[in-house]
């Protein structure tokens, strides 16, 4: 196989990526600088060197542990659980939240075979000998999202003196009443609040 | 299905719009059939038309028009329908079930056979195309496109964004000769008959329906691969929050119109004692009976699933929950209540599903506001005569809709019929 086609396969079997796409992105890579490719190339090949899974909450980072658990301006009484590490930066984006994570690696779903024992809980179960106080569960709105927080929810009240939330559900901000579905309504009215 | 107007309009080679505007020759029929013996051939128009075919001034909607292109058998047909309806005989494979279909299919976008779209695609065709005009409603188009696997959908003229946006919005009620089968066969029909009747009529009923199906495949994987009981647990939170929705909702559908229900099995079957009853699994495996919201049948699924938790541990499915209701058929016997699906004859069986569809037909009319379009497909082949002729009566005095009708014979058609336009239908061909 020539160097283009092999380019374009490896694009390919990217998530997303079709083969008229990865046919697209090979001949940008070719017709822009031989700069830019090599910068490319790097980074892929520093991202497979580096990064690592962090051995403390699961999520994927170059340090270890992540720049979360590390950092002392975090709140170590809070842990938010995602299902998998590229939440995270969704939630960051936010600005809100001052706490740790934990990445679970997934979500239960027995059709696909995941089950408990395939998730990072374990060692989630662990971290509560640490001062947590809260744990926010931040699993999909899901059907396998809802039954992984039911799963925590069950599991965590049981182990040990914590606080067990769960994100909220309803309207998003700046959306229209009118174009929201009935689930999603149903779910704001039932989570309304006293003004 | 992604459908985007591009897309469509490539595959049509024209936008819906226009090709419903121009692909046909336009000229007002005053009324009857038109014909186009061949491919864009030559147009074979009936002479003269009956006075039974003038569509009169009324408020009432009806369909007046439909045009059929390479669906089915129909090479290319347009019609108009007279007001009252339409009684069309034709032997066997001549196309009547296929002609009603495509009228529902304007209705739910599908076949009302469970076919799929590229078989009703005319043989050696890739498009197929019906389009409806509803007298005071609105009119309705579909094509499908099997090549590019497109489906497209217009209302008045203007495509809409998702197809299930335009279901329901003719209003058609289908009494099908299949509809015995609600009665005689298995269960699973029975449960299909009100997940359908609900999602159509009850806003939060097909979200929980969804919801249902994946939590319970979730939770019977769960329990085939022998999940811990808090793995278990985590699928049922869901499941009986969804399932209490289902079980109250159906239940209360069937309670509401048992009434109605066993009135119309009397009319038809000239006094006949019938019920309609609802026989949820999570009743039977403990807890009471009774009027109960669904929040009450969340509590009574709960604890029918506590209390068979080793049997489904063993069989490694869940063993009870809408999944596993029933309705039940009975006609009141001196002995006692017979069950119909097991006991009760053909034309039983067939006045039951007949009393049903009718109740159903009840339901779209006061969702509607109006009438319906009744469609009775073959529906009197098991029924003797006594029963037609009340069937007859029974939409004669009280149903104002349009009824189209088919029958094999014309001596099937009986009282009603003789009221009714008669046309012909041979090789995909109407001739009035």
């Amino acid at each position: 196989m020539n160097a283009i086609e092999a380019l374009v396969g490896e694009l390919g079997r990217l998530p997303g990526i079709g083969r008229k796409t990865a046919r697209r992105l090979t001949y940008h890579l070719l017709k822009s600088s031989k700069h830019d490719a090599r910068r490319l190339a790097r980074a892929i090949e520093r991202v497979a060197a580096e990064v690592r899974v962090c051995g403390a909450c699961g999520n994927l980072s170059d340090m270890e542990p992540c720049e979360y658990c590390r950092s002392p301006r975090r709140d170590p009484a809070q842990v938010c659980v995602v299902e998998e590490a590229s939440d995270i930066p969704a939630i960051e984006n936010s600005g809100n939240f001052g706490g740790l994570y934990h990445v679970l690696g997934g979500r239960l779903s027995p059709l696909d075979g995941v089950g408990p024992e395939d998730l990072n809980i374990r060692a989630l179960l662990r971290r509560l000998d640490t001062p947590i106080r809260e744990v926010i569960i931040a699993t999909n709105a899901s059907v396998e999202g809802e039954a992984t927080a039911t799963y925590l929810q069950r599991l965590l009240a049981s182990a040990a003196d914590v606080t067990v939330t769960r994100l909220a559900r309803g309207l998003p901000v700046g959306g229209d009443l009118e174009y929201a579905d009935g689930v999603t309504i149903a779910e704001a009215f039932a989570g309304r609040r006293e003004m | 299905m992604g459908v985007s107007e591009a897309a469509c309009a490539k595959a049509l080679g024209q936008p819906l719009g226009s090709a419903l505007r121009t692909g046909f020759p336009t000229g007002k029929f005053p009324c009857g059939v038109r014909l186009f013996a061949v491919f864009y051939g030559p147009v074979t128009k009936r002479p003269e038309a009956p006075s039974i075919c003038q569509p009169e001034a009324s408020s009432a909607p009806f369909l007046r028009r439909l045009i059929l292109r390479d669906y089915r058998n129909f090479e290319r047909l347009e019609c108009e329908f007279p007001e009252a309806g339409v009684a069309i005989i034709g032997p066997n494979g001549s196309g009547k079930t296929n002609l009603l279909e495509a009228i529902c299919y304007l209705e739910v976008f599908r076949s009302f056979r469970g076919v799929r779209d590229r078989e009703l695609v005319r043989f050696g065709q890739t498009v197929f195309r019906v389009e409806g005009e509803v007298e005071g409603v609105m009119s309705v188009a579909a094509a499908y496109d099997r090549s590019q696997r497109i489906k497209k959908v217009e209302v008045d003229g203007l495509e809409v964004e998702r197809v299930s946006a335009g279901i329901g919005s003719v209003g058609v009620a289908a009494f099908r000769l299949a509809d015995a089968e609600i009665v005689r066969g298995g269960p699973t029909l029975r449960r299909r008959f009100l997940d359908v009747a609900l999602s159509v009529g009850v806003p939060d009923y097909l979200p929980a329906l969804q919801r249902y199906r994946s939590l319970l495949s979730q939770r019977n994987e769960a329990l085939r691969r022998g999940g811990s009981n808090d793995e278990i647990e985590a699928w049922t939170e869901g499941l009986v929050e969804a399932g209490g929705v289902l079980t109250e909702r159906r239940a209360a559908w069937v309670s509401e119109g048992a009434e109605r229900y066993a009135g119309f099995y009397a009319r038809i079957s000239g006094g006949d004692d019938a019920r309609l009853r609802y026989s949820a699994s999570i009743a039977s495996h403990g807890g009471t009976d009774g009027a109960v919201g669904a929040g009450s049948w969340e509590g009574r699924f709960r604890h029918a699933l506590e209390r068979t938790r080793e049997r489904e541990r063993r069989q490694g499915m869940t063993v009870v929950g809408p999944h596993r209701d029933e309705i039940r058929f009975e006609v009141e016997v001196p002995e006692g209540p017979r069950d119909l699906r097991s006991y009760g004859s053909s034309g039983q069986q067939r006045t039951a599903a007949l009393a049903l569809r009718l109740l159903e037909a009840d339901r779209l009319r006061e969702r509607l506001g109006r009438e319906p379009l009744y469609l009775l497909d073959d529906v009197f082949a098991e029924l003797d005569e006594g029963r037609s002729d009340r069937l007859f009566r029974l939409f004669e005095s009280e149903r104002g809709g349009q009824v189209i009708l088919t029958a094999p014979k014309p001596g099937d058609v009986g009282l009603m019929g003789g009221k009714l336009a008669r046309w012909c239908l041979r090789n995909g061909r109407l001739i009035a």
